[in-house]
Order: C-alpha cells, then sequence, then structure tokens
C-alpha cells in the first residue's frame, strides 16, 4: 500500500442542471483516521460519497480513494471500498447468508475463506440465529446491521458510510462505533462516516462540516467545539451587580443572558467556587460546555434546508389530492 | 483473487442469485406452466378446429402453433428478464453491484445468463406441453430443439437486459417491451402462416430474426419449414451476438 491519504479531493464539484451539489470541495482525509463529515440535508455528503464510491462522475475536479483516481481507475478504487448507501441496499428476496455470499463473491474472498468471513462478519452485528432469515422478515434495524457487516466483510482499506446509524437502537449504535473505532484504531484502514449525531461525531478523530456543497470547517471536534466559543459560568445571585463586579475584578469577562450573569473564562468549577468565596447569595449555578452540535448550528445557521422543496412537493401533493376528487 | 477470477465468481453469483429468487417465486413458476398450457389447450385447440382447412395439408394448426407456443413463452419470458435491472435500481440493489471490484461486462453476462437460464426452463415448460397438441418426436430431435431454444433465449433476455438499462421505471419497461414483444411475435410466423401475406408484411416477417428461431425450431422436429437449417442457425447466432453487445452498451452507458 502507498501512504496516499485514504481520500483526497481537489476543487470536486457537481452540478445537477443549475444546482451546484458540490462546489470546489478539497477534502483530505489521512489514513487510519475516524472521520466523519456532517452537513445539513442537502449539503451534498451523499453526493460526495457517490463520487468516491465511483457511481457518480464529478462534473469537475478530482477524487482519489486509496491512492487511486475515481476516474481513471474505477475498479482499483471498488476494491479498496466498503460502501453503506444511505438507502438499504440489499436483496431482500435472499436471506442473510446469501447476501453476504453473494458479496464475497463479487468481492473476491476465496472460496475457502467464504464460510468463516460470513460467520464472523454476522457474529460481529449479532445476526448468527437470522442468517438463514429472508431479509424480507427483516426489521429495518437488522437490515442496517446487515448492511453494516456486509461492507467489512471484505476488509476493506477505506470504509465509506453515509448515516449508517439512522433506526438504529443505543445499544446496536454503540456496537456499531466500537467497530468502526476498532477499524480506524489499525491504523491501517480508515472509516469515512456521515451522521447526523452530534454524539457520534465527537466520538471521531476528525470531523468536516460542509454546507451548500462547500468546505465550512475542518478539524478534531475539540477545535470546532473551540471555535464556538469557550467553556462559561451562567449564575443567579442575590445581587447581580456586586456579583459581576467580583468577576470583572478576578479578570473574567462578564455579559447578561435573560436575567442571569454570563462568565466567561477557563475552569467554571474554579471559578464558580472563588466567585462564591466572594459574593454570597449564588440562587443558580450552571456550567455551560458548548458542544459539537453548538458548533455546527453556529457554522450551518439555524433555517432548516429543503424547506422550499418540501413545501413545493406539499403543494403539489394537494393539487394531486384535488385533482382525484374531481374524478 | 485475480481480477478475472474475481469476474468469474462474479457472474455465478450473479447467475445464482437470480435464479434462486426465481424459484422463490411462486406466481413466476405458476406463470412459467400456466402460460403456455393455456395457449396450447385453449387458443391452439380452438383455431385448429376452426381454420386448420386453410393450412397447409401436411400440418394442423394445433402442430403448426407448437413452435410459436414456445416462442411466445421465451420472447414473454426474455424479456421480463429485463425488468429485474430496472428492479434492481429502484430497490437499491444494483449500487451495491455496481460498486463491487468487477467489470461491467462481467454484470452485464452475469444478469443475461441468469436470465437466459429461467427463460430456458419456461421455455421447457412449454415445450413440455407437446403431447396436449399431438406433437411427437425423439431424444435427437428434442436436444436439438432445446439448442435452438436456448439461442433464441439467450438474444431475447439480452433484448430484455438492453430496454431495461435505458428505463427507469417498471410501467416504463411494460410499456416498451410490449411495443417491442409483440411485433416481434406477430411477425414470426409463430401464431399464423406467412404465405399469402400482403408484400410489406412479409418483408417484415423476413426482417425478423425471431422467424428464424421458429423455423429452426420447426426444422429441429421435423416439421415444415421455411429456411435451410444453416440460414437459421447464422441469423440466430448474429441476432444472440447483437443483442448481448448491445445489452453491454446499453449497461455501460446507464452505469457509467
Ligand atoms: N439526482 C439528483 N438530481 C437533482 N438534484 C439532486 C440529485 N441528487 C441530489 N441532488 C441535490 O443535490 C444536493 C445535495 O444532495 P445530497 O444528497 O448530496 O445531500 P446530503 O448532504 O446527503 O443530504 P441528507 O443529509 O439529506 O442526506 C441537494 O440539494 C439535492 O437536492
Ligand atoms: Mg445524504
Amino acid at each position: 500500500m502507498t501512504a496516499a491519504p485514504a481520500v483526497c479531493t481537489r476543487a470536486l464539484s457537481r452540478s445537477y442542471g443549475s444546482l451546484k451539489a458540490l462546489d470546489e470541495l478539497d477534502l483530505e482525509v489521512a489514513r487510519g483516521q475516524l472521520f466523519a463529515l456532517l452537513g445539513p440535508n442537502g449539503a451534498g455528503k451523499s453526493t460526495t460519497i457517490a463520487i468516491l464510491t465511483t457511481l457518480l462522475a464529478p462534473t469537475s475536479g478530482e477524487a482519489m480513494v486509496a491512492g487511486w483516481d475515481v476516474v481513471r481507475s474505477p475498479r482499483q478504487v471498488r476494491a479498496s471500498i466498503g460502501v453503506v448507501f444511505q438507502e438499504i441496499s440489499l436483496d431482500d428476496r435472499l436471506t442473510a447468508r446469501e447476501n453476504l455470499e453473494f458479496h464475497a463473491m463479487t468481492h473476491g474472498i476465496d472460496a475457502s475463506r467464504r464460510s468463516p468471513r460470513i460467520a464472523e462478519a454476522l457474529a460481529s452485528v449479532g445476526l448468527s440465529s437470522a442468517a438463514g432469515k429472508r431479509v424480507r422478515a427483516f426489521s429495518g434495524g437488522m437490515k442496517r446491521r446487515l448492511e453494516i457487516a456486509r461492507a467489512m466483510l471484505h476488509e476493506p482499506a477505506v470504509l465509506v458510510l453515509d448515516e449508517p446509524t439512522v433506526g438504529l437502537d443505543p445499544q446496536t449504535r454503540r456496537t456499531v462505533w466500537e467497530q468502526l473505532a476498532a477499524i480506524a484504531a489499525t491504523r491501517e484502514r480508515t472509516v469515512f462516516v456521515t451522521t447526523h449525531y452530534m454524539d457520534e461525531a465527537e466520538r471521531c478523530d476528525d470531523v468536516a462540516i460542509v454546507d451548500h456543497g462547500r468546505l465550512i470547517a475542518r478539524g478534531s471536534p475539540a477545535a470546532l467545539v473551540a471555535r464556538a466559543g469557550g467553556e462559561r459560568l451562567v449564575v443567579r445571585t442575590e445581587d447581580d451587580a456586586k456579583a459581576a463586579a467580583h468577576a470583572q475584578a478576578l479578570g473574567w469577562r462578564v455579559g447578561n443572558d435573560a436575567g442571569r450573569l454570563v462568565i466567561e473564562g477557563d475552569r467554571p468549577e474554579a471559578m464558580l467556587a472563588r466567585l462564591a468565596e466572594r459574593a454570597a447569595g449564588i440562587r443558580e449555578a450552571t456550567i455551560v460546555r458548548p458542544k459539537l452540535e453548538d458548533a455546527f448550528v453556529a457554522l450551518t445557521g439555524r433555517e432548516l434546508r429543503d424547506v422550499r422543496e418540501e413545501g413545493g412537493d406539499r403543494a403539489a401533493m394537494a393539487t394531486n389530492l384535488r385533482a382525484r376528487g374531481r374524478r | 483473487m485475480s481480477p478475472l477470477a474475481t469476474d468469474l465468481a462474479a457472474v455465478v453469483a450473479l447467475s445464482r442469485r437470480d435464479l434462486i429468487r426465481f424459484f422463490r417465486d411462486r406466481s413466476q413458476i405458476l406463470g412459467a406452466v400456466g402460460r403456455p398450457a393455456i395457449w396450447m389447450l385453449l387458443f391452439a385447440t380452438g383455431l385448429h378446429h376452426a381454420f386448420s382447412s386453410d393450412l397447409d395439408s401436411r400440418i394442423g394448426y394445433k402442430q403448426f402453433a407448437y413452435a410459436g407456443a414456445i416462442a411466445m413463452t421465451i420472447l414473454f419470458g426474455g424479456m421480463f428478464q429485463g425488468v429485474t435491472i430496472v428492479w434492481d435500481r429502484e430497490f437499491g440493489m444494483l449500487r451495491a453491484v455496481l460498486v463491487a471490484p468487477v467489470s461491467r461486462t462481467a454484470i452485464v453476462l452475469g444478469k443475461t445468463l441468469a436470465g437466459a437460464c429461467v427463460t430456458l426452463l419456461q421455455g421447457f415448460a412449454a415445450a413440455a406441453f407437446a403431447p396436449l397438441v399431438e406433437v411427437h418426436f425423439g431424444a435427437f430431435d428434442a436436444v436439438r430443439l432445446l439448442a435452438a431454444m436456448a439461442v433464441m433465449a439467450l438474444a431475447v433476455t439480452a433484448l430484455g437486459v438492453t430496454v431495461g438499462s435505458r428505463m427507469r421505471t417498471f410501467e416504463g419497461f411494460g410499456v416498451i417491451s410490449n411495443f417491442v414483444v409483440l411485433p416481434l411475435y406477430f411477425l414470426s410466423g409463430g401464431v399464423f402462416p406467412t404465405s399469402g401475406l400482403p408484400p410489406w408484411m412479409h418483408a417484415l416477417v423476413l426482417a425478423n430474426p425471431v422467424t428464424y428461431g421458429v423455423d429452426l425450431m420447426r426444422a429441429s422436429i421435423g416439421q415444415p419449414h421455411a429456411f435451410a437449417a444453416t440460414i437459421d442457425v447464422g441469423v440466430q447466432a448474429v441476432f444472440a451476438t447483437a443483442m448481448c453487445l448491445a445489452a453491454l452498451g446499453a449497461f455501460r452507458r446507464a452505469a457509467g
């Protein structure tokens, strides 16, 4: 294997008509990372994944996976990746085992290694007892787990997962993330995941936030959180003016938010103790630690996405219903 | 595994998958057996009594329609195999196949071979109704008939895959496949004799590759037929090859 990054895009763009789903995206993910791509609905995450998995051609720019160009060497790229798509892509007329056998045969796993690998993969997602059941009869979560097992079956260098844990129960989410972390912990294999769950993103080594097809933030979760403002102490006291004067005297920044004092500084627990020594009558105190979610909202804004399109759908549906009613 | 070995394994995997799906689908099996049975029993026998006097005196309508009924089964069955591509696209499975490190050729080949096998099985079921229409032939003829059916099944399935690759919806596939299949069937000499047709229609019959498949089937079981076997075989071989290439082209274009 080369020391090339697991994923590298340069000015990667993809348009759908006049809509720029991806707009000159530059992204580099080092090998052995647990990497999360975040972004609001319609930001371009699935479009990025479609290009990285060779299913969609870029309009311009380039993308490399495991050192291979997705346009020039698609077969080598495909041999390097395991994919979980946003939508279920199993054959529901086949059993779980048959789905994995199909995958093993199309991914060059030797006949002798197929059975043990499949048994192992099924066990890893707790589906051993359902191996002979048709996927049709699976719950949504079981289908997802089977897809995750399938993506890992051939031990790909880069695992690409598009919102893999949607609809999974907390136990399964936890095991899935433990597996993803274990894969990245080898420092050989890379996990590239999109998610809307900020607690999941916080577990990653490295995070990128995209919006409107552009990269808007990049770094470790901690670094991104720091950009959303530091930790703060929020207090209500018997005499706010006095408490504020004390805080200022100690060199902390003081603000006001809905009748509460907001005091910014390092280590809010220690700040609270020192403040309590001087300014008596603290009635209420909260320590606020910004999370990745705050950083995400700060960076991408508060408005909902795809609202216009959804409104359009609803209008179309109403028209449709009226038309039916007339018949 | 080498790329070639992976491609071969993929062809096997794709074929196996579609065969499993077929055998799990009772309605498809029932259709495969029921359609030709109804056709031969009701349609052919009915028409036999209606106008057997107008036909070639060496053969009754029942016997005449036998090869046509097999061709019909293969045409509809083979064409319908193309719908599995639309199906796979609709239900996401196609994407899982397209990210596998296998050549597009292997995918098309796997789909086409599996479809042709299923189609041939359906043709088999139709051919087995020979006693129903009082057609009799020996084991050697049966093998020749089967070979003729196999080539036609391959060609028609490839045609189905071609159409399936270009269609995005089931409805679209249904409309287009009927547009393609019905003329191929009616102008094949399998439903009515082609002697005495208006010249424009006769020209279409001669241009229709299925005509030669039906003729070859007739020849293989010792029924009166129109062309030399070498012509029939040649046209069928060209038909099958051309359709496989068309399927490959259409799938490549659609899959990128
Ligand atoms: N086939 C298509 N034709 C037209 N527009 C498309 C197509 N696919 C995606 N888009 C548009 O491209 C943009 C990016 O879509 P994409 O699916 O990549 O978003 P996403 O980040 O995955 O969103 P989500 O979180 O909702 O899955 C959206 O505005 C979407 O409407
Ligand atoms: Mg998406």
